[in-house]
């Protein structure tokens, strides 16, 4: 057995180190998204506003995030008190809700469902039906 | 001090070889995690920017909106109701809305139609939001043309298009003038969809609520703080389900790390035994433990916490798209600003490192008082 | 100076059984040279070991070491005392899998935190010293069973004790490396390191370098 000097060992015997050093880089970065966070959100200042403005131009009430049904576009315009409010799925404010299941098929509730026949009826969409945001009446 | 923090460190290190022992399994265990810790963290900063935003944006609401209700249904308003209103103190303006949706079949998309109070495109003109324009391929100076209430096909030039920065609120707005708008949905011309009164007073909007309540007894008043309690109360619900969802995964892997834990294999008791004997304290092994922990629900939550950052608020929260979108055709393309909430993540935090460490430590505790002679057999 | 007044070790008192592994004994040992307990299989050489070495205590009775009473000290001290004084080396190795050689031989001293540097030293030092200098980063459990006990004796010594502990050190080894082993502890001894072992090994306690044997029997002096 030949002798080892300590230099011939240089494995990196702690692995603290490397684990620390990338802890310590992971939470530097944490603290970035902080201040990324501040300076973003101080940038978006005047893409903000715009917004503000056209809310307040067009009166508008609520943020287009939901357009995949009447009912679902305006939900603070809805009456609240709506089946369906959220979603055919969806927890609901009173039990009934959830023994009523989602229509069958598509997924679209069928007063939805494009359809040729729809399209060739002149009296769709019936004008008397209230286009209100509640709009529940098609599916009751 | 130097040599506590020494300590630790060397404590580290045996956690970190032990972890090392089986790579597999710890990697196996860090991956699930941090994909937890990933999708609660992007739920908790994608809700949390729109709830703001929804907040900061949604504060120009009219602070009053009155509906009328028909039979418990909504109703369009009747143009006198405006004159019935009168002149109620604290109301600085009041006039009627009109809007409604409509679902165009070409694109099986729902658009938004709205007459602006202010400058309403002259006769024949519209103004699309951007994600109308681009369902339906249209740039200024096209046609955009729609079968009416009547069956009749509509052409309407595009004159302008809404700025691209209003996306989130505006994707699916159709606007024109009040007579297209009547002609078109064969609306009656003496009614509104709904009325607005601009009460300049933030403590006089209640008041004016409960007289139009007695006036009006077939109507709705809608209050802006409404409005906005109900995007706090639609974000905080989504958020909840998905929080309660994920919750239960991680406390389902919480238990299932305690019970690992719990089963200590004789392997294990015989390691904690040599570390006692060759002169370990209890509370060294329990420190140990602690850290071994720590170190990777503290790495789970790290990676976690940063990656759900790039996603939600660099790649626009590309993952939760589909979801929000549901079966809307017109979504908007917009990137959600990055409003963080300090006690959040803070709370994110302790409820992700805190049980699983907890849940490593305690059943160690058994093992690690018994006294260590049982190495010698 | 060791000394053992009165001291018994009793398992699992008081129930049907009960296991008297050591009963009243007195016995005084010098702390230098090499004295080895010598005993059939059950006769309570280890219980004893266990005892004087502070991993666990007499069930009654004393032992002193130096003058000092270390049988019944709260487990903080007992395991100051099991660190500074003593250093063990097991029948089984007791190396710990998945660590290099050099973490196992430096585990003893985490608890005392010496800095990183002195301490990988005095590791290689250790480990160059019993011809493992090229192991230290092989994993414990790729040793041979000659290499695994001198690496035990290593993480034995890292806390430079002044006693060293062998249960049955040569259980698990041949003849040839058995006296390598010895020849090694017989090393130690002569630069002024205590040793106690426990042995029926005749390789053992027929040792030219054993300065004493005390013999057991059925946990009593024979
Ligand atoms: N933890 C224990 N529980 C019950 N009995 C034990 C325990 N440890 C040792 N013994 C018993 O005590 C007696 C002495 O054992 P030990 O000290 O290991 O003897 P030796 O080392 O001489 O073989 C044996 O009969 C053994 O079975
Ligand atoms: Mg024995």
């Amino acid at each position: 057995m030949n002798m080892a000097n300590s230099s011939s060992i240089h494995a990196p015997w702690r692995k603290s180190g490397p684990f620390l050093w990338t802890l310590g880089l992971s939470l530097l970065l944490c603290v970035l998204t902080f201040v990324h966070a501040a300076v973003a959100t101080r940038a978006a200042g005047e893409e903000l506003s715009e917004r503000r403005n056209l809310v307040a131009r067009l009166d508008l009430t609520d943020l287009a995030l939901f357009t995949e049904a009447r009912y679902t576009r305006h939900p603070s315009q809805a009456d609240l008190h709506g089946a369906f409010q959220d979603h055919p799925l969806a927890l609901e404010h009173f039990p009934t809700g959830s023994l009523v299941p989602a229509p069958a098929g598509s997924g679209w509730p069928a007063a939805l469902e494009p359809s040729e026949s729809v399209l060739r009826e002149p009296e769709w969409p019936a004008p008397a039906a209230a286009p209100g945001a509640t709009g529940q009446g098609e599916r009751s | 001090m130097r040599a506590l923090l020494r300590r630790q460190r060397y404590l580290l290190d045996y956690s970190l070889s032990s972890l090392a022992r089986r790579p597999g399994k710890h990697l196996a265990l860090l991956l699930v995690y941090t994909l937890i810790v990933f999708l609660l963290a992007s739920t908790l900063l994608f809700t949390q920017s729109l709830r703001r935003e929804a907040a900061l944006v949604l504060a120009e609401s009219p602070e009053l909106i009155v509906q009328r209700l028909l039979a418990g249904r909504h109703e369009l308003m009747p143009a006198d109701y405006l004159h019935r209103l009168g002149r109620l103190r604290g109301v600085s303006e009041s006039y009627g809305r009109l809007w409604g949706y409509f679902y165009d079949p070409a694109v099986k998309a729902n658009y938004t139609l709205l007459v602006p109070r202010q400058d309403p495109p002259a006769p024949g003109d519209v103004i699309l939001g951007t994600g109308v324009a681009r369902a339906r391929g249209l740039g200024v100076g096209d046609y955009l043309s729609l079968r009416s209430a009547r069956g009749e096909p509509f052409s309407f030039k595009v004159a302008a298009l809404l700025e691209a920065d209003t996306e989130l609120v505006a994707s699916d707005l159709i606007l024109l003038g009040p007579e297209d708008f009547r002609r078109f949905f064969a609306f009656p011309a003496d009614r509104y969809t709904d009325i607005v009164l601009r009460v300049p007073n933030p403590s006089e909007v209640r008041k004016v609520a409960e007289k139009i309540a007695l006036a009006l007894p077939d109507t709705r008043p809608i209050l802006r703080e409404e409005i906005l309690r109900t995007y706090d109360a639609l974000f905080g619900w989504r958020q909840g389900v998905v929080i309660v969802l994920l919750t239960g995964a991680l406390l389902a892997f919480v238990i299932f790390a305690f019970d690992r834990a719990a089963g200590l294999s004789a392997e294990e008791r015989r390691e904690i035994g040599i570390l006692k004997a060759i002169g370990w304290e209890t509370g060294d092994v329990l420190r140990m433990k602690f850290w071994e922990g720590a170190a990777l629900s503290l790495t789970a939550f790290l990676a976690g916490y940063l990656l759900a950052y790039v996603h939600v608020f660099f790649f626009a929260a590309t993952l939760f798209a589909p979801v929000l979108k549901g079966w809307a055709v017109l979504y908007p393309d917009f990137s959600p600003l990055p409003f963080v909430d300090g006690l959040q993540v803070a709370t994110l935090f302790f409820f992700t490192v805190f049980p699983y460490t907890v849940a490593t430590i305690v059943p160690i505790w058994r093992a690690a008082i018994t006294d260590p002679d049982q190495v010698m057999r | 100076m060791i000394r053992l007044a009165q001291v018994s070790k009793v398992f699992n008192q008081g129930r049907h059984n009960e296991v008297r592994a050591v009963r009243d004994l007195s016995l005084e040992l010098d702390t230098r040279g090499i004295t080895v307990f010598k005993g059939p299989s059950g006769s309570g050489k280890t219980s004893l070991l266990a005892m004087i070495g502070c991993l666990s205590r007499p069930t009654s009775g004393r032992i002193h070491l130096e003058g000092r009473l270390i049988s019944n000290l709260p487990e903080r001290f007992m395991t100051a005392v099991r660190r500074d004084t003593f250093g063990f080396i097991f029948q089984r190795f007791n190396l710990i899998r998945g660590l290099t050689v050099l973490e196992n031989v430096m585990l003893p001293a985490y608890p005392l935190a010496p800095a990183p540097s002195t301490l990988r030293d005095r590791a290689l030092d250790l480990l160059r010293q019993f011809h493992l200098a090229e192991r230290a980063n092989n994993q414990a459990e790729w040793l041979s069973g000659g290499e695994a006990q001198r690496t035990a004796i290593c993480r034995a010594l890292i806390n430079r004790p002044r006693i060293l502990i062998a249960d049955e050190p040569t259980a698990n080894l041949d003849s040839q490396l058995s006296r390598e082993l010895l020849a090694l502890i017989g090393d130690l001894a002569d630069q002024g390191k205590g040793v106690l072992i426990s042995s029926h090994d005749p390789l053992v306690f027929d040792h030219a370098r054993v300065s004493r044997v005390v013999e057991l029997r059925d946990g009593r002096l024979a």
